[in-house]
């Protein structure tokens, strides 16, 4: 045989072996068995008041497992599965309309919100040094966020079996001469881009997504809330959420702290192997990352202030096993400069900056047992 | 040659394949009474005082007149004939009457100056001359430029409209230059329709509404707020256009004043001309 065709044959046989690749890193393996399809139950409608309660409180998981009277509780953590092959996966859950008591107003509008692992953000790809020196350039750590797409409406029009299969809120009606047509229930209005006119946005992964839904005069009805499954993280496989409903609208409730980031609905990162799945045990350092990213959302990106070093950058470079490894060869250099390097420099940030210290977290942020 | 015939035979076969295609163009015509453009025109004279009068039989006092293809139409949900409507889902705009297709017979178009906007409709104006004359005669309120004086002439205006949208014709300016759209016959203005492309079934009614101006010359189904965006110098704003569901939430836009289809045309075939008159006045 020539040496061309040998080469060629060699050629051959290499590409067939290029084949031989699962492509299992691409699709996330579950490290416990967290079911793809969760049906919740009911929640409950919380005025701004338990908001503020549950803002406050150290153990977010305790305040959301109470339930009131009519047995709905308060809000929910917990997580899931990947779907299996091309099934949807995701979870449900309801909530009703409250009566309003005497003297009270009326609920005319409601909140639905659902935060899914853990938090993710763009890195800033300017490339002027300067600037760069106070510019959040740290990538995050994609592969342990998930997300989660939201959609309500009333309960009657859920096509989905609750636990078992999900379900959308699609109608059809027919007119007098026959014509059938696709109507959607959906009520769950999610705002999109400002200037982009869309109604029915989606936020992307690791965000917090909310809509708004008018409730006038529907006291007692009840609704059903889909969280559909848009991805599940890479790293574990298990995807982790917390949900709540507020009464009111979403964006004039700032007043009470809904102001729509990562802190809104904390510690919703749970430990993906616990030892039972009713279990809700935060993940190693994920607060500490919520609250990194929520002080950075509030002093404005890129530059948060003259010669300031935005804190997610600084909490990066503190736990670097909490972002991206393909950091930038520059993107702690300000910090070095700052607090030193190594575990000395480590040190000399946590003493300076407890707060977002993953050591402190526990500390700082406890959960009751 | 024996060869071909078969294949000739075949290719012709091919061409009375039904395509079963739904969507096809309807054409009629739409007759207005003249009574319906007779409209009150309410001024405020030197001393602040508010005088209101009669203007018309003028087409230049009707807004478009909007028409659409409906499953069916009912005369006793509004006061008034109207599509029978879908399901609500929303309590403030009502149910969606789900229009097959539709049309209009004339638009609203920017009229070169911002005191026009939402005021001009296509297919209503001859020349120049018929606008200015039209709102400083008839409507008592005179066209002003944007600093405020009367446009003066026919050709001042056209040099308005010119400079503004670059243009170097009057055939590229929609709102004049044609004939109107409109003829009168009798105690009627006729005008021919085309609804293009619109889902066909048979029984499908015909209906629609003529928007009637207030007595400030405004008319409900133009919208301010959108349109294309003026930036000329110092004048900045939207030029307003018709809201975009005017065929699926008529009754959100029919105000008193507003004339509709009285019996809607019901078609059986789709090469059925209709005839429609716009009979009802809504009081």
């Amino acid at each position: 045989m020539p040496t061309s065709k040998r080469i060629l044959a060699l050629a051959l046989l290499a590409g067939l072996a290029s084949c031989d690749r699962e492509g299992a890193e691409m699709l996330p393996q579950p490290v416990k068995d967290h079911p793809s399809v969760v049906e919740i139950g009911a929640l409950k409608v919380l005025t701004l008041d338990d908001y503020a309660e549950y803002k406050q409180s150290e153990d977010p998981y305790g305040f959301c497992g109470s339930t009131g009277d009519d047995g709905a509780l308060n809000c929910f953590y917990g997580q899931l599965g990947p779907p299996e092959g091309s099934q949807r996966g995701g979870a449900t859950f309801t909530f009703t309309i409250p009566e309003a008591a005497d003297g009270e107003d009326p609920v005319t509008e409601v909140c639905v919100m659902v935060d899914p692992e853990t938090v993710f953000w763009n890195p800033f790809l300017i490339q002027d040094p300067v600037q760069r020196a106070t510019t959040l350039t740290y990538p995050d750590f994609a592969d342990d966020d998930g997300d989660l797409d939201l959609f309500s409406g009333m309960s009657a029009y859920y096509t989905g079996s609750p636990g078992i299969e999900l379900g959308d809120f699609t109608g059809f009606y027919t007119d007098s001469l026959g014509r059938t047509l696709e109507i959607e229930f959906d009520e769950c209005y999610e705002a999109g881009f400002s200037g982009s006119g869309l109604e029915k946005a989606h936020a992307g992964r690791g965000a917090l997504e909310f809509c708004d839904m008018r409730v006038d005069g529907r006291e007692g009805i009840e609704f059903t809330v889909v969280l559909d499954t848009f991805s599940v993280p890479l790293d574990d496989g298990a995807l982790s959420f917390g949900a709540m409903v507020v009464a009111g609208p979403c964006r004039s409730n700032g007043d009470v702290g809904l102001d729509f980031n990562e802190c809104t609905i904390k510690d919703e990162s749970l430990d993906p192997a616990p030892p039972s799945l009713d279990d809700k045990l935060r993940r190693a350092c994920s607060r500490t990352l919520e609250e990194a990213s929520c002080a950075s959302a509030s002093l404005g990106s890129p530059n948060p202030a003259e010669g300031e070093l935005p804190p997610l950058q600084e909490f990066c470079c503190a736990n670097p096993e909490m972002c991206s490894d393909r950091e930038p060869e520059d993107a702690c250099r300000a910090f070095e400069v700052r607090y030193g390097g190594g575990e000395a420099g480590r040190a000399e940030f946590c003493a300076q900056k407890p707060e977002l210290c993953c050591e402190n977290e526990d500390e700082l942020f406890p959960i009751e047992d | 040659m024996r060869t071909y015939l078969p294949f000739a035979s075949l290719a012709l076969a091919g061409c009375f394949v039904e395509e079963g295609n739904e969507y096809l163009d309807v054409t009629g015509i739409v007759k207005i009474p003249v009574e319906a453009a007779i409209i009150d025109v309410t001024v405020t004279n030197d001393e602040g005082i508010d005088e209101t009068y009669q203007v018309g039989p003028d087409v230049r006092a009707l807004g478009p007149v909007y028409l659409g293809l409906y499953s069916d139409v009912k005369a006793d949900e509004f006061g008034y004939p109207h599509p029978v409507l879908g399901p609500v889902l929303d309590v403030e705009t009502g149910g969606n009457a789900y229009p097959y297709g539709g049309t209009s017979v004339g638009r609203f178009d920017y009229g070169c100056y911002e005191m026009l906007r939402c005021r001009i409709v296509t297919g209503r104006y001859e020349t120049f001359d018929d606008v200015l004359e039209w709102f400083a005669e008839d409507i008592g309120d005179p066209i002003l430029n944007p600093y405020g004086d009367e446009v003066g002439s026919a050709t001042e205006y056209r040099e308005r409209c010119y400079e503004l949208m670059f243009l170097t014709s009057d055939d590229e300016i929609p709102f004049i230059g044609k004939q109107p759209y409109f003829e009168q016959k009798g105690d009627y203005f006729e005008a021919e329709v085309s609804v293009l492309h619109t889902l066909f079934k048979e029984g499908v009614n015909v209906w629609g509404w003529v928007d009637r101006p207030s007595p400030r010359f405004e008319f409900d189904t133009c919208e301010l707020a959108v349109g294309w965006q003026m930036f000329y110098y110092d004048e900045q704003y939207i030029t307003g256009s018709s809201h975009q569901d005017l065929l699926n939430f008529p009754n959100q836009y029919i105000t008193k004043g507003d004339w509709v289809v009285g019996e809607a045309a019901v078609l059986d075939k789709p090469d059925q001309s209709f005839e429609v008159e716009i009979s009802y006045a809504y009081e």
